[in-house]
């Protein structure tokens, strides 16, 4: 929720820098962890579900082949007790393959708390046994409360525990951070 | 509070109205030994009544008073201190108690422990048939020597034609009025609001306005055939009050009264209350041109009024709606009731109060030099919100929380106060 | 837009009693979160741990398998602990109150209770007086609200938007709280309704609900986009209902003859469980207009969204993962 008449609107990446950003990333993924058949990319919805499409078409265009892309919504093993007052419809849960042995890549926009990737991963659970799980995600913003990490990051930034952070994906896009008046 | 008796008193500065005269007036009135006179001794106590009115007092032709039987939603005391309350100098107890009341020997004990009540003086109706089934005479004859002042159903419609008529046929030379509530019970079935477009909308089943107007047209022919003095106690829709009125047109001796809440409830306030159980009721609220219909027949003198008083418990409303025993308190919000919905025509809720029944009862009240002295003082301009009853055990009073016009201030039976709230 | 947060409908309704008075906005959000959450009861594990910890009492004081048996899975596929009591069982025999009954559930703490009950406004009463979310599944004759959410998801998997939709209700729809909720619903999302069956059961004054009136099945059949056919049980009617049997389904059965007549596309619906001979035939029951079983499965979606919707946390921004 953007508040137009807050202390402060800060850029954190251009557009331009999310797009190198994803390129590297894409490219890292390979080196890594091989052919790309060989992996699946979710993207958590739905910030997360944007850039696993982006990630697997950059993979496409440098190995001409794509990973199989799938989505996982978290709404209904969510943990967190925010008060806000609207209550989000459901998105898509599709993972177009079989979960039990394969190699996932869950990837997110941004990794802050670690409780979003926390129900992922049970989620995941309630389909099946995965080879292995990694994390890939394109800011990490700090201010964890679970032990995770990822294994593959686009950009560290500074954030304070009250700012919201945004992320645009194209060429009008960009990383976005709201700080409040008085922060905590 | 005590009932005093004043051997004088003036009501200063007061107006007041005599509807059977249809004489009114200004100034000070003297209560003397009892009775109204031109002047008092200067010994009399004044009471300042600048701004109020007298009239005479009201009389309720059919209020539950749970004795016996029914001791928890009231007993003849506080039945007795809830009419004076409401301006009532008199109330008539129905017989649908337990034991019913069929017999003149209980109704003898119960006349003499009514005696003994210090607000409105409390007579009773004798039920028509035994326990009240519609099936048997009951002992008319021993109830009317042991002091019932009229022969009722109850509220439970005779279903059998020829019991009614022979029920007609035996009262008649007793002299004393046969009050019915007119219905058709196979009709009315499991019904509990209205049959219209408000029962659609909240699923309930519905009573159709032909039950009772079937009622009232057997009722009247019945009336008209045996000649016996017969009044329909709770007529709610504009075809009945058509047929009254056409019955008395030619010369049937046929009277009929409503519910004062009739005058301001229609069957829409069961849905925007929610299914609130103080509003089930039998005969059910109808819709909004039924009520006009009502107050219209009111103000025209066509049709009386009752508190159509049933107190009940918590236990019994706090029930689904259909499975909550029908019934509202009334005896206490009747007066503001019915000058609210007749906009402060005092005249006209005098004579659907007070005149109208007591003479159905063989009385007649008058505010005149030397009458009995059985009048009711009010505030014609007062604006308060109803609450739940003060004196009656019953916590069913569906106008509780509405703002309603006028209030009883003191209540007077044979020269006696039975209430007051102001300085007598 | 890619990354962009969407705006979910507002929810701050504690019980579902009916569909009157429910806004489109408020039914919308029902059916897409039903539509949804459907995709749990194709998994392998049929669960998922929103729920997890809450309390749902379900109280039947009227008989019904299917619906409770759905109520309740719908609850434990949440994850939620369910209690359930059925009026046979129980103290109602012994003369206890209603409110009694209810509380006793509520020293219990529950969290939501399902109440089917055999008169109006029960559900109301027991809404009114204690904190936790009431859910009607039926209430006399009055609103059966999730029947007619499942029968509305299904009419939208269908024929999409319920807008300018029409939809014929044939059978006795002054005594269905089917019926009753459907209409309400369907008005809400502005499709029309036409109710057909006996003047005994299909009265002209149902007019006033805002639907149309007719009195023989073969008026209605052929230019309406759903057939919904009602229950019709003879030994349930008051006195002198209906005539017989077989002049009932002369007059408004659904057989092969007529629904030939009737859109290719029609859809034939029932709330089950069907008389087969009497409201329909047997071809046309289990033929392939017929979405009964879809229903069925809608339903316990219905029931997850609307125990999801009431009782689930509220969660804020989408993005604080």
């Amino acid at each position: 929720m953007v508040d137009d008449n807050n202390a402060g609107r800060t850029l954190g990446m251009t557009a331009g820098e999310v797009q190198r950003t994803i390129r590297r990333l894409a490219i890292e993924l390979v080196e890594r962890l091989g052919d790309p058949s060989s992996f699946v990319l979710v993207g958590v919805v739905t910030g997360g579900a944007s850039l696993a499409r982006l990630l697997a078409d950059e993979i496409g265009r440098v190995e001409h082949c794509c990973p199989t892309v799938g989505s996982v919504d978290i709404t209904l093993y969510r943990d967190d007790l925010y008060t806000g007052l609207e209550k989000p419809v459901l998105g898509d849960t599709e993972l177009p393959f079989e979960v039990g042995g394969a190699g996932i890549v869950l990837v997110d926009d941004v990794l802050f708390t670690g409780r979003t990737v926390r129900a992922a991963l049970e989620e995941l659970w309630d389909y099946g046994r995965p080879a292995w799980i990694k994390l890939a995600v394109l800011v990490d913003r700090g201010h964890r409360e679970l032990p995770i990490a990822a294994d593959f990051v686009g950009r560290c930034l500074a954030t304070d525990r009250s700012d919201r952070v945004h992320v645009h994906f194209g060429d009008n896009g960009g990383v976005h951070i709201d700080s409040t008046a008085e922060a905590g | 509070m005590h009932a005093t008796a004043e051997r004088a008193v003036v009501l200063r500065g007061v107006r007041w109205i005599c509807p059977a005269s249809g004489r009114s007036g200004e100034g000070d009135l003297s209560i003397v030994d009892g009775r109204l006179a031109s002047q008092a001794p200067s010994h009399a106590k004044v009471v300042a009544a600048r701004g109020l009115v007298v009239m005479p007092h009201f009389v309720e032709l059919a209020a539950h008073l749970g004795d016996p039987g029914f001791l928890w939603r009231e007993d003849l005391t506080s039945g007795s201190a809830a009419g004076a309350a409401g301006g009532f100098g008199l109330v008539v107890a129905t017989p649908d108690t337990d034991p019913v009341i069929d017999r003149g020997a209980l109704l003898g004990d119960l006349q003499v422990r009514a005696g003994g009540v210090t607000g409105a003086e409390v007579r009773f109706a004798g039920a028509l048939t035994i326990g009240l089934d519609g099936v048997e005479l009951a002992e008319i004859g021993s109830l009317v020597d042991a002091g019932a002042v009229a022969l009722s159903d109850g509220g439970r419609a005779i279903a059998d034609g020829l019991v009614l008529r022979r029920a007609l046929d035996y009262a008649r030379p007793f002299g004393v009025p046969v009050l019915l509530r007119p219905g058709e019970p196979v009709l009315e079935a499991d019904g509990v609001v209205h049959e219209g477009a408000v029962a659609l909308e909240v699923g309930l089943r519905g009573i159709p306005a032909a039950a009772e107007e079937i009622g009232v047209a057997r009722a009247v022919a019945l009336a008209r055939q045996t000649g016996a003095r017969v009044h329909l106690h709770s007529i709610t829709t504009a075809q009945s009050v058509a047929q009254v009125r056409e019955a008395r047109r030619q010369g049937v001796l046929l009277s009929a009264s409503t519910a004062a809440r009739a005058l301001l409830l229609t069957d829409a306030d069961v849905d925007r209350s929610d299914y609130d159980t103080s509003l089930r009721l039998t005969p059910p609220l109808r819709p909004e041109a039924d009520r006009l219909a009502l107050v219209e027949a009111v103000r025209a003198g066509d049709v009386c009024l009752t508190s159509a008083h049933f107190p009940l418990s918590r236990v019994e409303k706090e029930h689904e709606f259909e499975r909550a025993m029908p019934g509202a308190a009334g005896l206490e919000t009747a007066f503001s009731a019915a000058l609210t919905a007749l906009e402060g025509d005092l005249v006209a809720v005098a004579r659907a109060l007070a005149v109208g029944p007591g003479q159905l009862l063989g009385r007649q009240p008058r505010i005149e030099d030397g009458a009995k002295a059985n009048l009711v003082l009010v505030d014609p301009n007062s604006a308060a919100e109803a609450t739940q009853p003060q004196h009656s055990r019953g916590v069913n009073e569906p106008l509780a929380g509405r703002v309603l016009r006028g209030r009883v201030m003191a209540t007077m039976v044979a020269g006696r106060w039975v209430h007051f709230s102001i300085d007598v | 837009m890619p990354g962009a947060e969407r705006r979910p409908a507002r929810r701050r309704r504690k019980d579902m009693l009916g569909l009157r008075g429910v806004t489109r906005e408020e039914i919308t959000q029902i059916l897409e979160t039903a539509a949804r959450i459907r995709a749990v009861n194709r998994r392998k594990v049929k669960k998922v741990p929103t729920l997890r910890g809450r309390t749902v009492v379900s109280a039947f004081f009227e008989n019904s398998t299917r619906t409770r048996m759905s109520f309740d899975l719908a609850a434990k596929r949440l994850s939620a602990d369910v209690l359930g009591f059925s009026a046979s069982s129980s103290s109602t025999r012994k003369g206890e109150t209603l409110m009694d009954t209810a509380r006793n559930i509520d020293a219990w703490r529950p969290d939501a209770l399902i109440i089917r009950h055999p008169c109006a406004g029960a559900p109301h009463m027991l809404a009114k007086a204690f904190p936790w979310s009431v859910i009607n599944a039926g209430d006399g004759i009055h609103e059966h609200p999730t029947q007619a959410l499942l029968d509305m998801l299904t009419m939208r998997d269908h024929l999409g938007e319920l807008d300018g939709k029409r939809v014929a209700i044939v059978g006795d729809v002054l005594h269905s709280r089917v019926a009753r909720s459907n209409i309400f619903g369907l008005r809400t999302m502005g499709a029309q309704v036409v109710v057909a069956g006996p003047g005994t059961m299909c009265p002209r004054k149902l007019e006033s609900l805002g639907v149309e009136v007719r009195h023989r099945i073969d008026e209605v059949v052929e230019d309406v986009d759903v057939i919904m056919m009602l229950r019709i049980q003879r030994e349930r009617l008051g006195r002198a209902m209906m005539t017989g049997v077989a002049e009932y389904a002369g007059l408004y059965g659904l057989d092969t003859d007529r629904l030939a007549r009737a859109r290719p596309d029609v859809l034939v619906m029932h709330p089950g469980p069907i008389n087969r001979g009497v409201e329909m035939t047997p071809d046309v029951a289990d033929g392939d207009r017929s979405v009964v079983l879809e229903q069925v499965s809608n339903g316990l979606a219905v029931r997850m969204a609307l125990l999801y919707l009431l009782l689930g946390e509220e969660s804020g921004d989408a993005r604080n993962g």
